[in-house]
This record gives structure tokens, sequence and C-alpha cells, in this order.
């Protein structure tokens, strides 16, 4: 019987050491012997810590607790815990140990041994997540809800920006943040049954602080899932971008100021390039263009371009181009003005240039330009007659029929 | 390809040859076209041919100058010319371009230029 319980012992400790370190000590805290998973975690061959003394693995940050440590185990008590221990070549490593004192016949200490498991990759794994935790909530805003939208907690950032303190808000609903319109709103309801179904919404939202404000924020609602998958909660994400948003809208304004000067420049000069071409219908069949100013090539070609145009609308039959406010004739000029009354013949208007000064009609000759062809008059005056004749109608004629009318 | 039907372009009206243009005014068409004008004012007593222009959106150079050459033909026959209905992208050209034009009539529309041959 006994015979069976020692092997039964021996069967249970072998399956714990399979699955977790062992180390044994001496009265003295002298290793006697570790296995192989205890000897790989802390990266030793067993002839390298056979009768070192249990401080050889310590940490020094927790050396201090080493008097107290003994104490304990003198006492009969174990002592488990997480132990910060250190490996070969200095290396840290993490135990999730129970230490438990085997008690002489004298109720003296006699051996102690050591139960472990590594537990160094989760805790600098849990030490990674923490830190980045750490950096988020340094660095953005940060509200936890409930599926319903109820706040659960807000990081400082959070409550600095929005002017709430932390007991404010506790079990507030998410919609002090809104507009009233939006939170009594159909998409703002559905905004959070879809948050509740586990999906993120990110974006740019408007929210208003405690005071009023407006405030933008780039922020990302993200369902936190339990183990099973279920949504459980929601951690909003957000940065202040309101300066940004000012920005932006500062500079839409003045890209929109800027789109309206330009419109009304384009609308002004329009008005210019009519006004320095006024071809107007004074009589049946009779267009006048008074032109007054410097001719250059442009204005010509406007000149052209808005004449023939009129002539097609009006079905002119005489253009009269009066040139008595046009400052120089030169060479250039005149031949832009033959070609404008060229191009009028050629859509059956005929043209005649008035207002030529006796200046302008020696310059023209002493140019050598070729006038035959174009009909000229001296006065708006006689050009008008004229164009009346070659309508068939008088000055005369008219007033006589509206007399005897 | 569209061939012009010469016959369907020449109409009289009051002793004036209306000849309306086609808008290609490729050699092949206006040699056909010329012929047909001149054979119709050795036929019969025409006072005027107006070239109807309303169908030409553009025309280069050389075809303005075998116009030309087509209205002196006719002049040669003993008939008056007359060009109607250019339009304002055409006029434009040819006074760029400074086409010769000394010599030809010009209207408006048809109506101008079948009134001007009725006086």
């Amino acid at each position: 019987m006994q015979k069976e319980n020692k092997a039964e012992g021996r069967t249970l400790v072998e399956a714990i050491q399979q699955f977790t370190g062992f180390m044994e000590f001496d009265a003295e805290g002298k290793v006697l012997n570790a296995n192989p998973l205890m000897l790989q975690s802390l990266g030793y061959e067993l002839e390298q810590v056979l009768a070192k003394d249990h401080g050889f693995f310590v940490d020094p940050s927790q050396a201090a607790d080493a008097n107290e440590f003994w104490e304990r185990l003198q006492r009969g008590e174990a002592v488990s815990g997480e132990f910060l221990r250190v490996g070969s070549q200095g290396r840290k490593v993490w135990l999730q140990a129970s230490y438990t004192p085997v008690m002489g016949n004298d109720a003296k200490l006699h051996k102690l041994i050591l139960l472990a498991n590594d537990i160094t990759e989760g805790k600098n794994r849990a030490a990674n997540s923490n830190g980045i935790i750490a950096a988020i909530e340094k660095s953005m805003a940060l509200v936890e809800f409930g599926l319903d939208g109820t706040i659960i907690r807000a990081n400082s950032l959070f409550l600095e920006r929005m002017g709430y303190t932390e007991e404010e808000l506790k079990g507030k609903h998410h919609r002090i943040f809104v507009d009233p319109s939006y939170a009594n709103s159909e998409a703002y309801s559905r905004f959070w049954s879809e948050l509740a179904l586990g999906r993120a919404n990110r974006g740019r939202f408007e929210r208003f602080s405690k005071s009023g404000d407006s405030v933008w924020l780039e922020a990302t609602y993200s369902p936190i899932f339990d183990p099973s998958g279920k949504p459980v909660k929601v951690i909003k994400f957000a940065y202040d971008i309101s300066s940004q948003v000012e920005q932006s809208e500062a500079l839409e304004q003045a890209l929109a100021e800027t789109r309206e000067a330009d419109r009304q420049r384009r609308e002004l000069d329009r008005a210019v390039q009519e006004m320095s071409t006024p071809v107007t219908p004074i009589w049946e069949g009779i267009l006048l263009l008074p032109l007054v100013g410097v001719l250059d090539s442009m204005r010509t070609s406007d000149i052209m371009n808005k004449s023939l145009a009129m002539i097609a609308e009006t079905r002119a039959k005489v253009f009269v181009l009066d040139i008595s406010g046009v400052a120089t004739v030169d060479t250039a000029v005149a031949n832009q003005l033959i070609k404008i009354t060229k191009a009028t013949r050629l859509m059956g208007c005929d043209a005649i240039i008035s207002g030529l000064s006796p200046a302008i009609a020696r310059t023209i000759v002493e140019l050598g330009v070729n006038v035959d062809e174009i009909r000229t008059t001296a006065t708006l005056r006689d050009a008008f007659e004229s164009a009346l004749l070659m309508v068939g109608e008088t000055i005369g004629s008219k007033g006589a029929d509206a007399q005897a009318g | 390809m569209q061939h012009w039907n010469a016959t369907l372009a020449i109409t009289r009206i009051r002793g004036v040859l209306v000849v309306t243009l086609p808008p290609d005014l490729a050699q092949h068409g206006l040699d056909a076209l010329r012929q047909a004008v001149l054979e119709r004012i050795a036929e019969e007593r025409i006072r005027a041919v107006v070239l109807d222009f309303s169908a030409v959106d553009v025309i280069s150079a050389e075809e303005f100058r075998r116009v030309r050459g087509f209205l002196q033909a006719i002049r040669l026959m003993g008939a008056d010319v007359a060009i109607v209905s250019l339009s304002a992208g055409v006029v434009l050209y040819l006074t760029e371009i400074q086409a010769d034009t000394a010599g030809l009539r010009f209207f408006f529309g048809l109506d101008e230029a079948l009134q001007h041959f009725s006086q």
C-alpha cells in the first residue's frame, strides 16, 4: 500500500514537472535540483545553478524584500506571487511562482520547493499594451460608452476640451455633446444602433462643449467585443481638429471671396468690352458703332466679331463706323478699319466710316492707304443721311409723313 | 460618299437663277454645277445668278478662288452675279486671308438679292 502511494506520488510530481518549472533549495537557499523547464526559463544548464544561492536569481529591485520573504518561509508559510528573477546574461524573467517550505521534524525549514511558470512573454505583452494605452490616453481624447451611448468614462484630454468633470459626465448620454435637433433625429438613433451592432464609425464630427462652443473632432467610434465576439461597449478615439476646420473654413471663405472678385472682374471686363464696342441699331436696317479711344488688334477683332454678329441678327443694310472719338489713325488702324468694312460688305451690309477729321484724312492719304472702296464722311450726320438714302428713307420724308399723320 | 445633284441645287425665280452651293465645294462638284449653270444661261434668258452660301460653313482660299472663277464665267455669259448668306465665320476667314472680293456683290439673304435684281 505504502509502495503504491509512493509510486502515485512520483507520477504526480512527474506530471507537474512536465508543465511546470521546478527548483529545489536546501534550508540555506542553495540550489539542490532544477527541472529542464525551469532551467530553460532561466537559460542555464543544471551544473551552472547547482549550489547557487537563491539570491543569485533575485532581481536587485526585489532584493529588499528578501528578509521578509525568508522569514515567512522559515515560519513554514508558503509564498506565492509574481516574481522578477534574473536569468543567464542578466535576462529578466517573470515567474508566476509558489515557494513551498518543507519543514523537518524539528519544525525548522528543511527544504524549499519552487514551482513556477514563466510569464515573461505575457508580462512584456501586457506592458507593451499598457504603454500603448498610456500613449493613446496622453495624445487622444478618449471616451468609453455603453452600447446605448451612456458615458462610462472619459480621459482628461476629452474632459478638458469639452469643459466637463468626470463626475458630470458619468452616466450621461452622448447626446449632450450633439446639436439637439440631431439628437432627436432618426440619423442619430441609427448612429448608435449601428455601433451597437458592432459597426465602427469614423469621420469628422461636430460636437458641442459644456459652454456650447462648437468642437470639431476627427473621431473613431470603435465597438469593443467580448471573447465571444459580442459588442459590449464603444470606445471613441478623437483628435480635436477645430482649428484645422476653422482654418479650412477661412480658406474656403477666402476662396469664395476670390471667386466672387474674379467673377465681378470678368463681369466688369465684359461690361467694358461691351462699352468699347457698342454696336447699336439706330434705324431700321442701320447699325451705328461709335468708336472712342485707342484701337488695337484685340479691340478690332472684338469689333469685327460683334459687328458681324449684329448684322446677322438685325439684317442691317448699312453699318456706320464713327471714328470721331479715335485718338490716332495710323496705317495699322486704317487697315483694320478697311478690314471691318470689307467684312461687313461680304455680309451684304454697306459700311460708312464717319467722323474723319481733316488731320485724319491727311494722315490716311499720306500713309498711302487704299480707301477707294470705302465710303467715308466728315460727320456722323452726313453718314446718317447717306445711310438713310441707302435704306430708301430720308429724314425729310419721315418728318413729312409724321406731319401728314 | 454623297454626290451633289446639280439639278436640285439650281432654281429659277423671276429670271434669276438661284444656285445653292453644296457644303463641300470640291473641284468635281463645283465643275458639274458650273457646267449646268452655264448651259442654263445659254439656253434661257437669265438676268442674274445668285450663289447661295447658306449651306457652306467653311471654305478654303482655293475653293473661294474657284467660286470666283465660276462667277467670272457667268459674267462673261452676260448675266449679273451676287453672293448671299455668307456666314460670319466664312466672312471672318475671307477677310483674314484678304480674299479678292472686288467687283462682287454681296447680300445678306436671298430676299435682298431677288429684290435687287427685280428692280
